[in-house]
């Protein structure tokens, strides 16, 4: 099982050069995180590859729009 | 089957060629400073060769091709295979390598062909070379690798222009009792579209259409003859496949890391490669980088990055390497070799 929502969260700000922890929530749209660009997607890619050894296509990073949407993929991929 | 061990043929010599004219990435005003920094220290890219006009990969890989049969001292008669790995031929048709057959005054009963592969060609082209040679009809093969990928990546696109640079190089292969070289490869031909070209092929002939510029997103504006390079796409690819390959190949080679000198992958980005060699846990002093002066140059980056940061050991000792190619297609191999007293000029400029 891949964890709770908030432990996404928690991976996903330190995965993000920058980020301070604990100012994310499910919630947050991740586009408009200031530092959000190229660099910080493959960085979460890395992650999500690192704790959940999974994938999340390029496809499905333009589709979402909240770290809940993202880790909802997740979860779908290690049911 | 996705592994091969070919024998009786020896790694026998390798070169590489550069265009003089340097890019440096801090030039590169479509961006920010701030963001150069930033893009110099994520990709490990500072600087780029790129080919003056008219100049192509054939005539890099020539001019690799010359140096290497001059140290080689072979007599060009006996070269019975020419085969070049490149998506920058000189023309649609003919193949290009029959063109170097000649040039390079090599017999007309050569073999010559061309290879479309990009990233992963160099060890697909390795595998092919020598499984001709294995056969043990042919003695002797040029394998030649490279690509001009400044002329088909946008220079508006700050995902690609500022990665990739020109490169050629020339490897040698022979036939030989006793050596073995060993194989990991594979293709997932579902991902094509993460790098590509879309128009100029016969699926979508170039038409009005086609030279249009247009403004993907921010910072990537490209027209439909330009390369495409979905990072994301690839990076996923990337971490997904290469480990795997590496682990293969040494299962199946049956070596463990600390019986290789060097593991030389393809010169993709700092940021994906350096991920890979920790998945891997290789220590970074066995993993060779010429990003910083060279950037990605495609087929050509792991024979430049032996002639670049390895040719002193190599002229000196014994060496047991592991290759890794990845990229374009989506392709992919490993090969595992080792070299003894081979030639390996230094990088030429041209």
């Amino acid at each position: 099982m891949p964890g709770t929502a908030e432990e996404f969260v928690r991976n996903f700000e330190n995965a993000i050069e920058g980020i301070e922890p604990g100012s994310l929530s499910p919630d947050t749209e991740y586009a408009t995180i200031e530092q959000w660009d190229s660099l910080a997607a493959l960085s979460v890619l890395a992650m999500v590859d690192a704790e959940y050894d999974t994938e999340i296509s390029g496809n499905e990073l333009r589709k979402c729009r909240t770290l809940q949407d993202l880790f909802g993929v997740i979860q779908s991929k290690k049911q | 089957m996705s592994t091969s061990a070919i024998q009786n043929v020896r790694f026998a010599g390798v070169s590489a060629c550069v265009p003089r004219e340097v890019r440096k990435n801090e030039d590169f005003d479509l961006i920010s400073p701030e963001e150069r920094q930033k893009l110099i220290q994520t990709t490990g890219i500072a600087n780029r060769r790129v080919a003056a006009e008219g100049q192509c990969t054939s005539d890099l890989c020539y001019s690799a091709a010359e140096a290497l049969l001059e140290d080689l001292q072979w007599n060009r008669d006996e070269v019975d295979a020419v085969v070049l790995v490149t998506q920058s031929a000189d023309y649609t048709v003919p193949a290009t390598a029959p063109i170097l057959q000649d040039r390079l005054r090599l017999p007309k009963g050569c073999l010559a062909l061309d290879i479309n592969l990009g990233c992963s060609g160099y060890t697909y082209g390795l595998q092919v070379v020598g499984s001709l040679l294995s056969a043990g009809k042919l003695r002797k093969g040029l394998l030649l690798v490279g690509d001009t990928p400044s002329k088909t990546v946008s220079p508006r696109d700050r995902s690609s222009a500022t990665i990739f640079g020109d490169a050629g190089a020339a490897t040698a292969l022979e036939s030989k009792d006793g050596a073995t070289m060993y194989f990991d490869f594979g293709s997932d031909g579902s991902g094509y579209e993460a790098i590509m070209i879309p128009d100029g092929g016969l699926r979508n002939p170039v038409g009005e259409e086609s030279l249009v510029m247009t403004e993907v997103s921010e910072g990537i504006t490209r027209n439909r003859c330009q390369l495409i390079l979905d990072g994301v796409e690839v990076f996923n690819f990337s971490i997904r496949e290469v480990p795997k390959t590496v682990r293969s190949l040494m299962t199946f080679a049956n070596r463990t890391v600390e019986d290789v000198d060097a593991f030389v992958f393809h010169q993709a980005n700092l940021f994906m490669n350096d991920l890979i060699r920790k998945k891997l846990k290789l220590p970074a002093e066995k993993v060779p980088y010429t990003l910083r002066d060279y950037g990605n140059t495609s087929s050509a980056s792991i024979p430049l990055t032996i002639v670049s940061e390895l040719r002193n050991d190599i002229l000196t000792r014994k060496m047991a390497l592991v290759l890794c190619g990845f990229g374009v297609g989506l392709s992919w191999a490993t090969s595992y070799v080792e070299t003894e007293g081979i030639s390996c000029p230094p990088i030429v400029e041209v």
